[in-house]
């Protein structure tokens, strides 16, 4: 793939893509944007082997999953005083608070839950193909998908 | 097929939040995205450099190695393999341990050119190791469960 058409396919699904990392990143709009810029250089990398033209997005958004996954890992081994700074960027992130009763609900759900979540009601992906992108089996995509609806409806009735 | 006409589906149809601008975002991409190509073609000259250099170690280890090995048969026995009339002991050192020093420097071509051929082995297979796993950036996962 070139450079030219992987930029013109990417300018049509960023701002879809840009939306799902900022839910998944829970308002932190810095570190969506991170997180969506390099899932699409880890996309351009990988574009050469790329030749599933239909799924493009769906395979836009693995990498984007597994960069967010490998994100949160690196954000873990953090030290403590890393991990205050990221606290305090993420209360600041979203300046204009829209959607922070969504966002502080979101933050409850584990991450793979959340994503399942996410790609069911944002993006409208049936559940094998969530299933496909976070790597799980359809039952287990199925059981984060129920735990994650009940805590969101019990958190945001 | 679980239903969406729920509370949720209410909630998530209304999400479109204000992001940066897309314009700033896709001139940042594109910028990595040309950093990206730059360090691209610049791994790749390195690789064809590297590999004329592996394949030139190659052929200089053999041939000088042929050509030493040739060179040595032709004086059988264990007697020096130059003789020149000279007074310096060094030069006569050189001479009367000439056999030895020429093993020796078929010995250090002969290990040059094994080095060359392991470099283009590691070579080839780091290039069929990165093919086989590029894609899907990153296959992190976590307990989450």
């Amino acid at each position: 793939m070139t450079k030219e058409l992987f930029t013109q396919l990417v300018s049509v699904e960023q701002k879809s893509l840009r939306r799902f990392l900022l839910a998944l990143c829970v308002g932190n709009r810095e570190e969506a944007d991170d997180i969506a810029q390099e899932s699409l250089i880890k996309a351009y990398l990988s574009s050469s082997g790329y030749n599933d033209m239909g799924k493009f997005t769906a395979w836009l958004y693995k990498i984007a999953y597994n960069t967010f996954i490998d994100h949160m890992r690196s954000a873990r081994t953090m030290s403590p005083l890393d991990d205050a700074h990221t606290i305090m960027d993420r209360s600041s992130a979203d300046s204009t608070f829209e959607y922070q009763e969504l966002y502080q609900a979101l933050d409850g759900l584990p991450p793979k839950e959340r994503t399942a979540v996410l790609l069911f009601y944002i993006k409208g992906y049936s559940i094998n193909e969530i299933a496909e992108i976070v790597q799980c089996s359809t039952d287990a995509v199925k059981k984060q998908l129920s735990r994650g609806r009940e805590h969101l409806k019990k958190t945001l009735e | 097929m679980m239903k969406q006409d729920d509370i949720l589906a209410d909630f998530f149809s209304e999400y479109n939040p204000t992001l940066y601008d897309d314009a700033e975002f896709m001139k940042a991409l594109n910028t990595k995205l040309e950093a990206v190509e730059y360090i691209k073609q610049y791994n790749h000259a390195q690789i064809r450099r590297s590999r004329y250099m592996v394949v030139a170690a190659l052929v200089m280890g053999i041939v000088v190695g042929v050509v030493s090995t040739a060179y040595l048969s032709l004086f059988a026995g264990t007697g020096p393999v130059i003789n020149i009339s000279v007074d310096s002991s060094v030069l006569m050192f050189i001479i009367e341990h000439s056999r030895a020093i020429s093993l020796m420097i078929i010995a250090i071509f002969m290990v040059y050119a094994i080095i060359g051929l392991i470099n283009a082995y590691q070579e080839i297979s780091t290039y069929f190791y990165s093919r086989k796993n590029r894609v899907i950036g990153g296959r992190a996962k976590i307990d989450n469960n």
